[in-house]
């Protein structure tokens, strides 16, 4: 009767074991209390949105961007470029100068046109929300940092004419929140700003700011 | 739904602390069925080898349906608002950023009344931005590239408006995964006028904004307003960004709600 005992003793304790690992691991993530793993996990993404520069005292810029973002981590992200166009519209300023002013020339006026941005982006909360306490909704919040180059041409591109142009660097900053619709689609808010350092065709400091108000969705892929 | 109530943690693959069953009485509950079957050690070897395919059949059972709470996060949590606004009271500071002459800071007051825990009545904020702008040298590169002299360029004094304010989601978030911190998010719509230098304009403005709650009593406000105004011959806006520190009176008379079988 003993090797029957043992047995059942034997094959009880291997059957505890996993059951118990998986109590200590729950007792582990516990400690954590209130915060939990992170539901939905970024590896590589794409978003495409809209775009509005509205700091240029003369245009108003409303356009398109497309970015390419790696995630490393949940802390770390290198958005590798985020490339926009923008379609520029005269602010009544530029109007007035233009028609009371009659050796103001468009020219002197170059807006952006084309901007690309690379930069680190540091993923500082996350976190979830309810929505009439009934839905819940998971978003991030983030801050970016890095480089920027700009077109910057007084006409649109389809004109042609690039005598002005201006080929421009500066350095970008800002911040920005996510929401998750599910665990592939996202909708982020950007709030960027870039100051413009140099411009190598004309060998100039302008320090200028162009700031950008962005929408877009994100999939990962 | 009660408004107190709080959906956290649906469809999360681990429970949080607030919601789930207790690890001990899990543990426990294994404990307990382990014993109950191994006191039966008399009997053939068959009678032992079918316990032990009991035993082992309830075990997996009961680690499998625990695997599937956590991973398809059949349970989740009620919690209620550790944090509930009553009569709040701020200050803050705020930048306007969008006019091309000027770049205005201001600082701003505000009153807000919380009737729920989803709806407030912020029945007063003034700002005040008087001499407190900064000029951006448009009017300098106006007169030095093109002789040319801005003269349409009045400068804003002060706002008040009043505005209801929606808050329709409340929730956590943690700082680098180690700090949390309760939050909600509100919107506004309202009503105002804007003093300018040369007149004041009637106002409409719609806003968003997060607090962040430090304490029972204290909070911390992000907001952007958008307020559009009525000017002689069209339409204007400005853009509001502020920053603030809210003071809730009172707030002993609206303590976090209990939920019965619920900790906060």
């Amino acid at each position: 009767m003993k090797a029957p005992r043992l047995l059942l003793l034997g094959v009880l304790m291997l059957a505890a074991v996993p059951a118990m690992a998986q109590d200590r691991s729950y007792k582990e993530k516990s400690i954590y209390g209130p915060i939990q793993r992170r539901v939905f996990e970024l590896d590589h993404e794409i978003a495409i949105g809209w775009a509005y520069l509205p700091l240029d005292p003369y245009t108003k810029g409303y356009g398109a961007q497309l970015s390419y973002t790696i995630h490393f981590n949940h802390f770390l992200a290198l958005e590798l470029f985020r490339v926009g166009w923008s379609y520029n519209f005269d602010s009544q300023l530029k109007t007035k100068l233009l028609d009371q002013m009659p050796d103001v020339s468009p020219a002197e006026f170059p807006a952006v046109i084309f901007f690309e941005n690379t930069n680190l982006v540091f993923k500082l909360l996350y976190g979830k929300q309810s929505l009439f306490n009934r839905t819940v909704v998971h978003f991030e919040v983030y801050a970016t940092l890095g480089g920027a180059f700009l077109f910057r041409n007084p006409y649109p591109i389809w004109d042609g004419d690039l005598t002005n142009a201006r080929y421009e660097f500066g350095v970008n900053g800002g911040f920005g929140a996510r929401f998750w619709f599910s665990p592939r689609w996202s909708f982020k808010i950007d709030l960027r700003d870039t100051v413009i350092l140099l411009c190598f065709n004309r060998g100039d400091f302008p320090l200028e700011n162009s700031a950008l108000i962005g929408l877009s969705f994100a999939v990962n892929i | 739904m009660h408004p107190s109530r709080h959906l956290i943690g649906r469809k999360s693959p681990i429970l949080s602390q607030v919601s789930s069953e207790p690890p001990d009485t899990r543990e426990s509950a294994l404990s307990r069925g382990a014993p109950r079957h191994g006191a039966r050690t008399h009997g053939s070897l068959t009678l032992s080898a079918l316990l032990v395919l009991a035993v082992l059949v309830f075990t997996t059972t009961a680690a499998r349906a625990q695997e599937e709470d956590l991973d398809q996060g059949k349970v989740f949590a009620i919690q209620a608002r550790t944090y509930r606004m009553n009569h709040e009271f701020s200050l803050s500071v705020a930048f306007l950023p969008l006019d091309a002459f000027y770049k205005f800071f201001a600082v701003s007051g505000h009153y807000v009344v919380h009737f729920t825990d989803m709806w407030a009545w912020e029945a007063i904020h003034f700002s005040f931005s008087k001499y407190l702008d900064v000029d951006t040298g448009l009017k300098s590169e106006l007169s030095d590239r093109w002789d040319a002299s801005a003269t349409d360029t009045p400068r804003i004094d002060y706002f008040i408006d009043t505005n209801l304010m929606l808050k329709p989601l409340y929730g956590k978030m943690t700082l680098f995964d180690s700090l949390v911190i309760y939050m909600e998010t509100y919107f506004i719509l309202g009503i105002g006028a804007e003093k300018f230098e040369t007149a004041w304009f009637p106002c409409g403005d719609i806003g968003v904004g997060m607090r962040i709650f430090l304490t029972d009593t204290l909070s911390l406000r992000f907001e952007a307003r958008e307020y559009i105004y009525l000017e002689e011959g069209g339409v204007d806006s400005t853009l509001y960004f502020g920053i603030g520190f809210s003071y809730n009176a009172f707030a002993e008379e609206r303590p976090a709600k209990e939920i019965k079988g619920v900790e906060q």
